[in-house]
């Protein structure tokens, strides 16, 4: 499936679509190729070849938008757009319709195909595995939980009846390691870390060391001590809470319907003026770098947060025009052809003083390395309020670290905005972030 | 859809190339979702999946291999594919994966609903969401400030061909609702959450009326506006129907998953032992009348039985797939599920819920001096060390045996054994809930059980 004739499918649907009484469509049409090899409970478990090829096609009629999606082979386009005509009739006429995106100039990018990579075999996807697994057995007292290593090809074309008419081609490769550390009948939580890539396997000796490593530091925990400190966040775990918080509330549909805790707030302080947070779909081998979005609109560099003031949000086309100012390119279909664009960061890189990871600790008295964290799901991403589980975690107490247990942080984390200190120099892209460690200043640790 | 000659001939084929073991599933689905903010249709989506997927087991190894664009070239290149991966996973593995083999069996399930719905237009199911939104601003103009809800009808066919000759067609069918709203008063935010289903078809609504649903979000709302923060520390409390399936789920069940206990969560050398209070009984139950993990087939072919994890106290057995139960010498209980046919099933729960006791609910409260009832949770996770975190969006303080002033913001966390082995009384009430379970793949689940009481749990909030 070339992208040519993804191309040419999408035209097809979207003049069916014409011809048969929409106003506007948009065809989105994409061909995934994932292989993968998982490992279970230290052994091989699964190769895995999944092939996925569909269209989701967007119909407008009368202000009123309706969407289809159907996998496999097309074999029926009217069918497909006469469904589509009827769910758009099911809908409401939306008055803040203004169209599809046009045709704009589309930035070129590199580093997120890699010809190499779709070549890989899954014998060597299956050989680095094993390498992975060996040196997790060469850690005494740590035992393998699970991990992957996934390769993906994605192909895929815009075309809607505003003459965007848009393919491209990318690669993506995510690998996990899942490791627990267990002695004297004690097993310590999950050792989890996660490489992104685009153009290469990952690093699989780093990746596993790195797991091992954080489970044989988690044995032996002492309880933890509750009180107001300083917290070092991962990447990993400051991810996993700004998807819950920050990442929906600089969201243009938020901030559209006022669920954000930064409406109204351009051009205000929101963070020290040491900080400044770039969303940047270009950037060499991003992993969410492409040439454009999921509505064929192209990416583009978004300024945030510059010395501490706001000064963007981030949208799609629909929400930008709402707001006012257009799409900067953040529309997203999270699973492929089978979803609506909603607005997502892409990548989201942090700027700010920096120092070791050593230093950093070395220089707290008493605080909390955070490596993963629980439940950030549960935040109230408009009051930014949350309360997590800590684990694995590590007290601090002047500069060394041990592990601990029952240790949940709370708080509200657009209040912690103000009180980020420092990032470690050791960066790296855990999905949408770039960032080293953090560390927050005055956080509550509840034990 | 499915040719079964050719389904055979795939199966024939892969057999004389050596391979132990292969499962050919199909699947054809159509999904209706809506999603309505405020007073806008935010999304009407209809979607069509179809696809096949091949499951082999060569020397102690699988091999998948998923297609959508299918002609019987691309059948046989698919079964080809998932045998050379296969034969590539074999030779790095350590431990040869092996798996119950059954009786061979013919069988097809019909969905059992009263209302298909394929047969409701989607305006009429636009309609009547938009009606409970209404409803909602309606009884709640002095608070609501948002609400959204997403709305859900699967019907799927499903067809399952083995070399253990297990030919199965089983058809299901899902309807969900969720609502969100927020309220806002005096710089307070509250948030609330409703979640509800049916295997039905298109009954959500007869089940829970608008109104209904409207009621319960608006009160946890106004609850949580006049409510005070909860105090940190260990208290006693009472646990709603609620709360207790997240608990059985989230705390207990995924430890009691046998993948995840072989990998070695907190309950894998306790299996025989008693862990928790006499009067905890848990069991993981396919049969449930109109619960989410209700099903006579699993994604094995697995006929489902009932799971019973804990029995008074003392851990009776896992949740197992065709391969852990080989493992463990013990039969499958049918809980291997997939999210859609193009991924490998995964060791899942149906529905999980605590039995109930003979304690009138009024007397949990009697006699605690200072703790929390928590009505009904927001959201909750658990580690395989046994330690878990729920997050509560429903939760008085309880003063002198009697419930007292609503709470907002608060967490619980805990280690699950030490908390199962605290509760000391269990109501004779019984509810269950309808929810989406996140293990990599989604799969609707319900959880439930009656009131129940725990000496002593770890509240969170802020200091």
């Amino acid at each position: 499936m070339n992208e040519e004739r993804l191309l040419d499918v999408g035209n097809k649907v979207v003049e069916r679509s014409l011809k048969l009484g929409a106003d506007e469509a948009e065809a989105y049409i994409s061909w995934t190729l994932r292989r993968s090899i998982s490992m279970y409970m230290g052994s091989i478990k699964a190769a895995e070849s999944v092939e996925d090829f569909g269209i989701g096609l967007r119909i407008v009629k009368d202000r009123k938008i309706g969407f289809v999606y159907s996998s496999g082979r097309i074999d029926d386009v009217d069918r497909i757009v006469m469904r589509g005509i009827s769910i758009a009739n099911a809908s409401k006429r939306d008055k803040n319709w203004h169209g599809f995106p046009t045709r704009g100039d589309i930035p070129k990018v590199k580093g997120t195909f890699s010809k190499d990579l779709t070549e890989v075999t899954l014998d060597e996807m299956a050989e680095l595995m094993y390498v992975g697994m060996k040196i997790i057995e060469e850690h005494k007292d740590v035992f393998p939980v699970g991990g992957e290593i996934s390769v993906y090809h994605v192909k895929r074309a815009i075309v809607n009846s505003n003459g965007v008419e848009l393919g491209d081609n990318g690669t993506y490769a995510i690998s996990y390691l899942e490791v627990v550390a267990r002695r004297e009948g004690y097993t310590t939580p999950v050792s989890f870390d996660i490489v992104h890539e685009r153009t290469r396997l990952p690093d699989i000796e780093e990746l596993a060391k790195a797991v091992c490593k954080k489970a044989l530091e988690s044995l032996k925990p002492i309880k933890a001590e509750r009180g107001v400190m300083p917290v070092v966040l991962s990447p990993l775990a400051l991810e996993e809470l700004m998807t819950y918080t920050f990442y929906e509330s600089i969201s243009a549909e938020n901030i559209y319907r006022g669920r954000s805790y930064y409406v109204g707030k351009l051009g205000e302080r929101i963070c020290s003026e040491h900080i400044s947070i770039i969303d940047d779909g270009l950037i060499d081998r991003g992993f969410f770098t492409a040439p454009f979005d999921d509505e064929g609109v192209a990416h583009k560099e978004t300024v945030i947060v510059e010395k501490g003031i706001l000064k963007s949000y981030i949208s799609d086309s629909y929400y930008g025009n709402l707001i006012g100012g257009g799409s900067t390119g953040n529309a997203l279909r999270t699973r492929s052809y089978r979803a609506l664009p909603t607005i997502h960061p892409t990548n989201i890189i942090l700027k700010m003083p920096s120092a070791d990871l050593d230093d950093i600790i070395n220089d707290i008295k008493q605080g909390l390395l955070v490596e993963h964290i629980e439940g950030a799901h549960s935040s109230n991403p408009e009051s930014g309020e949350f309360s997590i589980v800590a684990a694995p975690a590590w007290a601090i107490y002047n500069g060394k670290i041990r592990a601990v247990r029952g240790a949940m942080l709370s708080g509200n984390f657009y209040e912690l905005m103000n009180k980020i200190e420092l990032m470690s120099k050791n960066i790296k892209q855990v999905n949408h972030l770039i960032a080293g460690y953090i560390m927050f200043n005055d956080v509550h640790v509840i034990a | 859809m499915f040719d079964e000659d050719l389904v055979e001939r795939i199966i024939n084929k892969a057999m004389d190339l050596g391979a132990s073991f292969i499962e050919v599933r199909g699947e054809d689905k159509d999904i209706t979702q809506i999603e309505i903010q405020d007073r806008t249709v935010k999304s009407v989506i209809s979607g069509h999946i179809k696809g096949m997927s091949i499951r082999v087991l060569y020397n102690g190894a699988w091999g998948f291999s998923a297609i959508n664009l299918y002609d019987k070239e691309k059948i046989e290149h698919a079964l080809m594919e998932a045998l050379k991966a296969a034969k590539r996973a074999s030779e790095k593995v350590r431990e040869p994966i092996r798996i119950v083999e059954l009786r061979s069996v013919k069988d097809v399930v019909r969905a059992d609903v009263i209302v298909d719905p394929r047969d409701i237009d989607p305006s009429e199911k636009v309609a009547d969401v938009k009606r409970l939104h209404d409803i909602a601003f309606d009884l709640g103009k002095d608070v609501l400030k948002t609400i959204r809800t997403d709305y859900m009808d699967m019907y799927v066919k499903e067809y399952y061909v083995s070399s253990d000759n297990r030919h199965i067609v089983q058809e299901r069918c899902i309807t969900w609702l969720r609502s969100w709203a927020t309220g806002k008063m005096e710089g307070i935010v509250a948030a609330a959450r409703e979640e509800v289903g049916s295997t039905k078809g298109y009954v959500v609504f007869k089940k829970w009326s608008q109104e209904e649903i409207a009621k319960r979000l608006l009160n946890i709302i106004k609850e949580q506006l006049r409510a005070t923060t909860p105090k940190g520390g260990r208290f006693p409390a009472v646990l709603g129907p609620n709360v207790v399936g997240t608990f059985v789920h989230e705390a207990f069940g995924h430890l009691a998953e046998a993948d995840l206990a072989l990998s070695g969560s907190a309950i894998m050398d306790k299996i025989g032992k008693k862990i928790a209070s006499e009067k905890v009984t848990i069991v993981d139950d396919p049969e449930i009348p109109d619960g989410y993990g209700t099903f006579k087939y699993d994604h094995e072919g697995v006929r489902t039985k009932k799971a019973i994890l804990i029995e008074k106290g003392v851990i009776k057995g896992l949740m197992h797939n065709r391969e852990t139960a080989r493992k463990m010498g013990v039969e499958p209980t049918g809980n291997a599920r997939a999210e859609n046919y193009d991924v490998l099933p995964l060791i899942r729960m149906r529905n999980t819920i605590l039995l109930k006791g003979d304690y009138e609910v009024d007397e949990l409260f009697e006699g605690i001096k200072f703790g929390y009832y928590l009505k009904s949770f927001r959201g909750g996770q658990a580690n395989l060390d046994g330690t878990f975190q729920v997050g509560i969006q429903e939760a008085y303080e309880i003063v002198n045996g009697e419930i007292g002033r609503p709470v907002r913001n608060m967490s619980v966390s805990g280690n699950t054994l030490e908390t199962l082995s605290m509760v000391d009384a269990v109501a004779k009430d019984f509810e269950i809930d309808y929810g989406r379970c996140g293990k990599g793949q989604l799969a609707f689940v319900s959880s439930g059980g009656p009131h129940i009481r725990v000496r002593s749990l770890t509240i969170g909030g802020r200091l």
